[in-house]
């Protein structure tokens, strides 16, 4: 067996057993924890799958930037795990195991096309030309990616730049205090 | 050798529906964030695994774009839940029903 392949299977195991930890562990901060070590598995398998710029994107945003804001609002608000005993909601459990059961299913069917048929995801000629040029070249993935970021999609790109201005007037906005006066909880 | 592409496909699905399913049946808004950061990752999963398949750098251009969405969407998501914490202490999704507090 390929060394990739076996790598493939460990990242798969850890990063399918964190992911169950997170949906049922009733402690948030353990959640959280799981999910970080989750990201950093899938930031292995990017490196794998080389895809390394995403792979250093994905540790700096979602594993530092992302969670340590979880981990942050989940101590200011001192969450201990949930609080109701009863569930207002009869068989949502049932309901949910069901549903993802026919998403998973669905999922399933979809790859298992692809697998059949693996012409559809080969390399197309124009881009393997493409990849071929550029090691010639000597250039880097992240030049690449770059390249075409600012060339592109520079458009997408800048209004990103919108969005996360939003997000942060937005932020602003939804956690200031109303009034002065107002009574602080 | 490379990895077959339907390998990381099929980790990816199993990946959202653990997250799908944690966004249907659990209760703190702060897990059911988590569960939607599970699923995006999923999809990033997928665009990185059919950019690779492809040979074209513009599925991992995607998911950049992708993670800096996730990124506004959880800042603006924990700010509400520290709104809704602020007004009634209790941040159960089952009981918060009004958005006008």
């Amino acid at each position: 067996m390929d060394a990739s392949i076996i790598g493939f299977w460990i990242i798969a195991v850890i990063s399918v057993v964190t992911a169950i930890g997170v949906v049922l562990h009733r402690n948030p901060i353990r959640s959280a924890l799981l999910l970080v070590l989750n990201f950093v598995a899938l930031a292995i398998l990017y490196v794998l799958m080389n895809a390394q710029v995403l792979a250093a994107l994905q540790i700096l945003v979602y594993a530092g930037a992302i969670m340590v804001l979880f981990i942050f609002v989940i101590q200011v608000l001192n969450l201990a795990g949930e609080t109701a005993t009863t569930d207002p909601l009869v068989g949502q459990r049932f309901v949910g195991v069901v549903l993802g059961a026919l998403l998973l299913a669905g999922l399933a069917y979809g790859i298992n096309a692809i697998a059949a048929s693996p012409a559809t995801v080969q390399p197309t000629q124009e881009a393997g030309l493409r990849q071929q040029a550029l090691a010639d070249q000597g250039i880097s993935q992240i030049q690449v990616i770059g390249w075409d970021l600012f060339t592109k999609y520079v458009y997408p790109f800048e209004l990103t730049s919108i969005l996360l201005l939003v997000g942060v007037i937005g932020v602003i906005i939804l956690t200031k205090r109303r009034s002065p006066q107002a009574p602080t909880p | 050798m490379q990895l077959p592409s339907y390998l990381p496909l099929g980790l990816s699905a199993i990946l959202f529906t653990i997250g799908a399913f944690g966004v249907l049946t659990r209760k703190n808004p702060i897990i059911i964030f988590m569960c939607v950061e599970l699923m995006l990752n999923a999809v990033n999963l997928t665009f990185i695994t059919f950019s690779t398949a492809r040979g074209l750098i513009d599925g991992q251009i995607f998911a950049f774009f992708v993670m800096t969405v996730a990124a506004a969407e959880v800042a603006v998501g924990l700010g509400i839940i520290v709104s809704i914490f602020r007004d009634r202490h209790n941040i159960d999704v089952d009981e918060v029903s009004l958005l006008r507090g």
